[in-house]
């Protein structure tokens, strides 16, 4: 079921002179097995917009349907939240922080448990999800504390993985890990999106990340959806507040250069470099 | 982003914020032991407190200082009002005279319900005071005047620097910790605990999942303050000068004037309150009897 997002609004701090309007009638539709980035400058309302597809932030205005359920202003009618927060697992910045159980295998079962499952069933997910996320057995019974960064980051995306969540919403997933630690952890949410058919959404500043996993871009700015489209359409329109790829630099520079090359041309960078060969060759 | 706490600053420019902070920290004590002034009837403490309290609105709706979230506050006071109250009943008072009604021969008081009041209401107000200095004075500038207040007790090699080092770091992470608190209650609302229903189990697990990340991220950043602090080679017993001084203005004069009125009339009606021949003057002025 697609998740559709009408016309919501949301302000901070109402009614003082700190007020905040951190999303501002935005209004967008996001279909099953979309792999889908929000983009923008810190504070433009991206981490605001996903609070509310699992109902942690209500809009003041506006609806959000997932399934059957409609989130509105009206607290009396969100009933079922726990049932969104099923359906749509979200995964904080730093989500190592949300640790606390005295095991690795105890804190990822924690998700599971809350939702209903019996201690074997929820045992069965938690193992399940962190073989996923490439934990093995000699972790289970250590404490996640004394791990290190990538290691406890992996344990906290696989206790939102325990959930089972058929959208999986992820603000800023590789904030502050090494190339390596972060590529692992991009391909696993890639490997999650093909094999299991999950929905991601993805919260980013890493425009490389954007250009190499998501099919669908929407860059936010001031607390309104500015552009909805592919990645490379996004690149093309070319905003001051966005940086561009590593390879769309490359190509940029290129064409400064006087080669007849766009950046369409990044899906097939062979073509490229051939003809940059020729044109050596023959230049 | 936190939600507007209890007292936390907001920037509004009224009177009341540009205020000298060790002026305002003078007259919060001088209200403070007005509040605290206890007359012998009960008719004068609660036409003083009424007085107080219409003073300190005012002092509230100048300042811009919110009146709900006061109110939001005391909506979250009504059990300690209700231990109050059943402590007051329960417990035998000799000068507790007037009967309300009685329960199979055992007397509930009008005074029980009186001194729970009074007690609520002296509560009400020193709330707001604590709320107009806590919002209208940046953290920075309080600890400034705490500071100052303090300075004489160098004399007596007491460290007030490291307090007010203490004090300052101690203010600046209230609201990085409560926006953290909000992040972790989100992060582990996501994995379906629910902060606000449940059995009382589940109610304690909830804060457990909560108690301990907070815990554990707030170590881990005084650590790392600590350590920042000694790389830029910060040393408590150093000899330093503010970045920023605090000045007095007029304007400062006129508020401290207002107040010393405030408190000065309380506190000459308090001493003549506990004079004896006076007390017998009220008596004859206003055909009250005593009560207490």
């Amino acid at each position: 079921m697609p998740i559709k997002v009408n016309n919501i609004f949301h302000t901070y701090f109402k009614k003082t002179p700190n007020e905040v309007k951190a999303l501002d009638d935005v209004s967008l539709t996001i279909n099953d097995h979309d792999f889908i980035a929000f983009v923008g400058e810190t504070g433009s309302g991206k981490s605001t917009l996903v609070q509310h597809l699992n109902g942690l932030l209500i809009p003041d205005q506006g609806t959000i349907e997932v399934n059957e359920f409609v989130l509105t202003n009206n607290k009396k009618k969100n009933k079922k939240m726990h049932d969104l927060r099923h359906h749509v697992g979200l995964i904080f910045q730093f989500p190592e922080y949300q640790l606390f159980e005295e095991t690795v295998i105890k804190d990822v079962c924690f998700g599971p448990r809350n939702f209903g499952l019996n201690q074997e069933e929820a045992l069965l997910k938690a193992k399940e999800a962190l073989n996923i996320v490439g934990i093995d057995e000699s972790y289970y019974e250590r404490s996640p504390f004394e791990l290190s960064g990538g290691e406890r980051r992996k344990v906290a995306i696989a206790g939102i993985l325990a959930i089972d969540p058929e959208v999986l919403v992820l603000d800023e997933p590789t904030a502050g890990l090494d190339y390596q630690a972060s590529d692992e952890i991009m391909s696993l949410i890639y490997d999650l999106y093909q094999k299991k058919n999950k929905t991601i959404i993805l919260v980013t500043h890493d425009m490389d990340l954007v250009y190499k996993y998501a099919q669908r871009a929407c860059y936010i700015s001031n607390g309104k959806i500015e552009f909805d489209g592919t990645p490379i359409d996004l690149f093309n329109q070319g905003y001051d507040t966005l940086e561009l790829p590593k390879l769309f630099r490359f190509i940029r520079g290129l064409k400064h250069r006087g080669y007849d090359i766009d950046y369409k041309d990044a899906d097939n960078l062979h073509e490229v470099f051939e003809y940059i060969g020729k044109k050596k060759h023959h230049g | 982003m936190a939600e507007l706490t209890f007292g936390r600053y907001v920037s509004h420019n009224t009177c009341v914020h540009r205020l000298d902070s060790r002026n305002k920290l003078l007259m919060m004590i001088m209200l403070f032991v007005a509040i605290f002034l206890q007359f012998n009837l009960w008719s004068t403490n609660l036409i003083i407190s009424g007085i107080m309290l219409i003073f300190l609105i005012i002092c509230m709706v100048v300042a811009k200082v919110s009146l709900r979230q006061l109110f939001k506050s005391l909506k979250a006071m009504w059990f300690l009002i209700l231990i109050l109250l059943v402590i007051y009943i329960f417990i035998p008072n000799a000068n507790h005279k007037f009967v309300a009604f009685s329960i199979n021969g055992y007397n509930v008081y009008w005074d029980s319900f009186y001194q729970c009041g009074y007690i609520f209401l002296r509560i009400i107000m020193m709330l707001s005071i604590t709320m107009i200095l806590t919002s209208t004075t940046k953290p920075m500038d309080l600890t400034r005047g705490l500071e100052w207040g303090m300075s004489p007790l160098k004399l007596l090699k007491v460290p007030v620097h490291i307090i007010a080092m203490i004090l300052t770091i101690a203010l600046r992470f209230i609201p990085t910790i409560l926006e953290e608190t909000s992040r972790i209650m989100k992060a582990q609302e996501s994995r379906g605990i629910d902060f606000a229903h449940g059995s009382l189990k589940n109610r304690f697990r909830a804060i457990i999942s909560l108690i301990i990340p907070l815990f554990v991220s707030a170590i881990d950043r005084s650590e790392e303050l600590a350590n920042a602090m000694e790389a830029r080679g910060y040393d408590p017993k150093a000899k330093r000068t503010s970045f920023q001084k605090l000045h007095f203005h007029l304007i400062d004069l006129y508020a401290l004037l207002i107040v010393l009125v405030v408190f000065g009339g309380i506190l000459t009606l308090f001493i003549l309150d506990h004079t004896v021949t006076t007390v017998d003057i009220v008596y004859v002025l206003s055909g009250h009897h005593a009560i207490f």
